[in-house]
């Protein structure tokens, strides 16, 4: 059995008078022990959500939430807290993240307080964990604010793996970070991960990132999951305009590797009373009238390689000529 | 800690500042030793002395009952501060923990508790907006005048704007991620409220409380001095103020001249001891060794003994160059630390060049420096800085404004935030054509429109109207290029054009640019976290480590055969 298991997850927010934002639309997947989902996206795209939902920070809208055979999504309040222990969310803002009156060790301290952990075990057990991110013992004292950005996210993440929690959602934990100090955390995340077999959900919309630690990538376009496969699988070869677009886009640190001319024009659409349609509708280049009649499906188009359009052998094949041409 | 915090904040804190803080410690020690410290007795009448000028054996006078206004005057503050601030802590107590579970409510959603909410708070406008003085009377009538009745009637009207108060910081804080961070750790609702929130809205609670004692004193004397508060012979300084009222306008000022001067010195310091207080409780003020060391590398230009010379490379055959940098330094200047040193570059015609480094290394105050933008502390200290024949650093400003918009374009990060939020999209276009050209509205307008359709606005005639509020991040950063590349200026200087666009938004606007400045043979200089734009957009990359160019080389080289142990570091970091 799947560690985690989410079905059919909606997440619907009023707006205005009375208008339906889709943020999260009837979006399914699992989590094993000791795996990295990355969850990739634009701005808008329900990334984050998806994340709060799954962790029942925010209440779903509607949908299925499960960690091993315990039904998150029924869970009263206080069943809730307790769960807390075993589920963790890291933060993009290493700082604002961060209580600015509580120590470093105090920061840490706290999860293993509120879940019952005598005040003699807390003692080595956060010291361990801190220096396990890579904290020496003479910033235990110290504030938020006297740390750097990539020390400040050490401690968020010590605080989110003190309670041995058995998954993580992980919302942008580098974006706010220079390249070295985003690599050393993307090190530090996979080094624990392969010591405890804590599964990650990584949300980010920076897919080398993504690339780095993940070991399968699901594409999020307006509330929806368009395509999901393992990491080199979707890096190698997408089966979605809208993968194959954003996947061009990104730009490789190194000038042989030119990037893909492909591009999908304009920018995207409101998730405000959207059209039973495909959510690419509006944008795609290959469109067809089909397509709007309604919500394309995630289907198994190839070996483990899902796709939600209706025209990805179509995608494959002008991908294969781009290449051809190349 | 603590002292340490306090130790630091005193030794920054304004002399006169200072000074008033000690006048604080003076009414604090008055409050519990005065009475002990007055010469003369200060409640028994005396008739043989009545109303005497200040003198050597009465500074102050003596008042219309002969007693000694100086001794009255040492006396009378455990009276008043003890009613304002036992009254004002009543307030805080009682308002505090009733703000924080009204917020906690509200933040809850739900019509229920909205509902209930704003019922509460209507009920305290209500008793904030009675006039408070005539409300306090009214109790202290109903009541009686003792001290504690007094208190009670200034610990109501005070309640309401605790209430307030914390209500909407806490309403504001809990929105913040770690509000957040607290919940998802498994703390309840309640304790997410005092233990996280409450404690990062104290400063404006302390500074609140510091006003409102001022605000409770000031009102003890009131009552008194109306009648309605303490008796006479208690010594206090609003009942003195109210005697000595009287004799004023024959003459005799002191009875009531020293009191007040008293009563406004008590409420001054105490509003500033409150200011004070909230520097202290700061989380930042105390400063860690670490920072400081790396301020003080920037300071001296990084302490890298070990790292070899930057190799510099000479660029193939440059003809001459649009820009050309050398030997630029820039220091603070008030410090002199070194921001930038030994700065050289030289950008040819239709070239492009990346600077990349990470945050801290210099990059921005490089462009400023390029562009005379520098903010006043900061300082040219060597070098120079040519723009084909022109030499920028000295050239005047106005000159330079004139060249800043036809000839050099800059394109700063964040566009939304630098375009006129009161001005439409159009107008902003119009205006800036009408600036350099002689151009009639109807022309500039249709020129508008072609520039909109050059950066790929759609729809370009209807966004005219536009404001930028309305715009998505890659629109607004197109208006920005369009209003740049106006004039197909020679040289552009983009500092992160594209941060915090999305891939594929960013991967549009970096094309357009490049097309537009291609076919205007404009030279660009990129500056750029990001090694990806840098690799893909740019000929040539200098990297860039605290205030220094390490190395620069044409982009392919520089990616393929890094000399430089940074710039070897930085590429393992981001190489998949
Ligand atoms: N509390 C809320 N109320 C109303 N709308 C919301 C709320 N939170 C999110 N949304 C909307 O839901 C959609 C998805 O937002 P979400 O934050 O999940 O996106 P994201 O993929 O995480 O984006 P980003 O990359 O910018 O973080 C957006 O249209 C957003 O405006
Ligand atoms: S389903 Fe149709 S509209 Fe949607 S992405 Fe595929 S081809 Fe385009
Ligand atoms: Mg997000």
């Amino acid at each position: 059995m799947a560690l985690l298991t989410v079905e059919n997850l909606t997440k619907i927010f009023t707006v205005g008078k009375d208008e339906d934002l889709i943020a999260v639309n009837n979006v399914s997947f699992t989590l094993e022990r000791g795996e990295t989902l990355g969850l990739v996206g634009e701005s808008g795209s329900g990334k984050t959500t998806v994340g709060r939902c799954v962790l029942r920070l925010i209440e779903p809208t509607e949908g299925r939430i499960a960690l091993g055979n315990q039904e998150i999504s029924e869970l009263d309040p206080a069943g809730l807290r307790a769960l807390r222990a075993r589920m963790q969310l890291v933060f993009q803002d290493p700082f604002g993240s961060l209580n600015p009156r509580l120590t470093v060790y105090q920061t840490v301290d706290e999860p293993l307080a509120l879940h019952g952990v005598g005040r003699a075990d807390r003692r080595p057990r956060v010291g361990a964990m801190l220096e396990r991110v890579g904290l020496s013992t003479d910033v235990f004292n110290y504030y938020p604010a006297d740390l750097t950005a990539s020390e400040q996210q050490r401690v968020g993440i010590a605080r989110a793996l003190v309670t041995e929690p058995e998954f993580v959602v992980l919302d942008e934990p580098t974006s706010m970070l220079d390249p070295s100090a985003r690599a050393e955390i993307l090190d530090l995340l996979k080094a624990i991960q392969s010591e405890t077999e804590t599964a990650y959900i990584f949300i980010s919309h920076d897919l080398t990132s993504v690339a780095k630690i993940s070991h399968r990538i699901a594409i999020m376009y307006l509330g929806h999951i368009v395509e999901h496969a393992p990491t080199d699988i979707i890096m190698e070869s997408q089966r979605h305009p809208y993968s194959r677009a954003l996947l061009s886009a990104v730009l490789f640190p190194d000038p042989h590797r030119r990037p893909d001319p492909y591009v999908i024009e304009g920018e995207i659409p409101t998730a405000i009373n959207p059209k039973p349609e495909c959510p690419l509708y509006g944008r795609c280049p290959i469109r067809e009238d089909a397509c709007r009649e309604a919500v394309p499906p995630l289907v198994e188009v190839e070996a483990v390689h899902y796709s939600a359009c209706r025209r990805w052998d179509d995608v494959a094949a002008s991908m294969a000529d781009a290449r051809g041409a190349a | 800690m603590v002292w340490l915090r306090i130790m630091r904040t005193l030794r920054a804190l304004p002399k006169w500042q200072l000074a008033v803080l000690v006048m604080f410690f003076g009414w604090i020690f008055l409050t519990i030793f005065g009475p002990y410290l007055a010469p003369f007795p200060t409640e028994v009448a005396e008739p043989t002395t009545r109303l005497l000028p200040p003198s050597g054996t009465y500074p102050f006078g003596t008042d219309e009952n002969g007693i000694d206004i100086f001794s009255r005057v040492l006396a009378a503050p455990r009276t008043d501060v003890v009613i304002g601030v036992v009254a004002t802590a009543l307030s805080v107590v009682i308002g505090t923990p009733l703000g924080v579970i009204v917020a906690l409510y509200e933040s809850r959603g739900g019509a229920g508790s909205t509902a209930f909410a704003e019922t509460f708070m209507r009920l305290l406008e209500v008793i904030q907006s009675f006039p408070v003085f005539v409300f306090a009377m009214v109790l202290v009538a109903v009541f009686g005048g003792s001290v504690t009745n007094i208190i009670i009637a200034i610990a109501f009207v005070n309640t309401p704007v605790f209430v307030r108060i914390v209500r909407s910081d806490v309403l504001s804080l809990v929105q913040r991620p770690f509000a957040e961070a607290a919940r998802a750790v498994g703390n309840r609702e309640v304790r997410i409220g005092f233990r996280h929130v409450l404690p990062n809205a104290l400063p404006t609670v302390i500074v609140q409380v510091s006003v409102t004692v001022g605000f409770a004193i000031l009102l003890t004397a009131g009552l008194s001095f109306v009648g309605a508060g303490v008796k006479p012979p208690t010594p206090e300084l609003g009942a003195m103020i109210a005697s000595g009222a009287k004799y004023l306008e024959i003459g005799q000022w002191w009875a009531a001249f020293f009191p007040g001067i008293a009563l406004g010195l008590i409420v001054f310091s105490f509003g500033i001891f409150g200011e004070i207080m909230t520097q202290v409780m700061e989380p930042r003020a105390v400063r860690r060794e670490t920072d400081r060391r790396r301020e003080h590398a920037l300071e001296t230009g990084g302490d890298e003994p070990e790292v070899p010379d930057a190799p510099t490379v000479t660029l193939s055959h440059m003809s001459e160059p649009v820009l050309a940098v050398e030997h630029l330094g820039v220091a603070a200047v008030d410090s002199r630390q070194a921001l930038l040193s030994e700065i050289h570059l030289a950008l040819e015609a239709g070239h492009s060049m990346g600077i990349v480094g990470e945050s801290g290394s210099g990059k921005s105050v490089l462009v400023k420096a390029l562009l005379q933008l520098l903010p006043p502390e900061l300082a040219v200290t060597s070098g120079s800085v040519r723009y084909l024949d022109h030499d920028l650093l000295t050239m005047n400003k106005g000159a330079m404004r004139a060249m800043r918009t036809t000839q050099i374009a800059a394109i700063l990060p964040n566009a939304k935030s630098q375009l006129n939020p009161l001005t439409s999209v159009g107008d902003m276009l119009r205006s800036a054509l009408q600036a350099h050209e002689k151009i009639s509205a109807k022309q500039a307008e249709v020129r508008s429109i072609q520039l909109l359709e050059m950066v790929g606005i759609v729809d370009p005639a209807q966004r005219l109207s536009a404001f930028p509020h309305e715009l998505s991040g890659g629109m607004a950063q197109r208006v920005c290029l369009a209003m740049a590349l106006m004039y197909r200026p020679k040289l552009l200087i983009a500092d992160e054009p594209t941060a915090g666009l999305d891939v594929t938004i960013q991967r549009q606007v970096l094309d357009l640019t490049r097309t537009l400045a291609e076919d205007a043979g404009t030279a660009r200089l990129l500056i750029t976290g990001d090694l990806g734009i840098a690799a893909h957009y740019c000929d040539t990359v200098a990297v860039m480590q605290a205030g220094r160019i390490v190395e620069i080389d044409e982009t392919e080289r520089l990616f393929d055969t890094p000399r430089h142990p940074y710039t070897q570091h930085l590429l393992d970091c981001v190489r998949v």
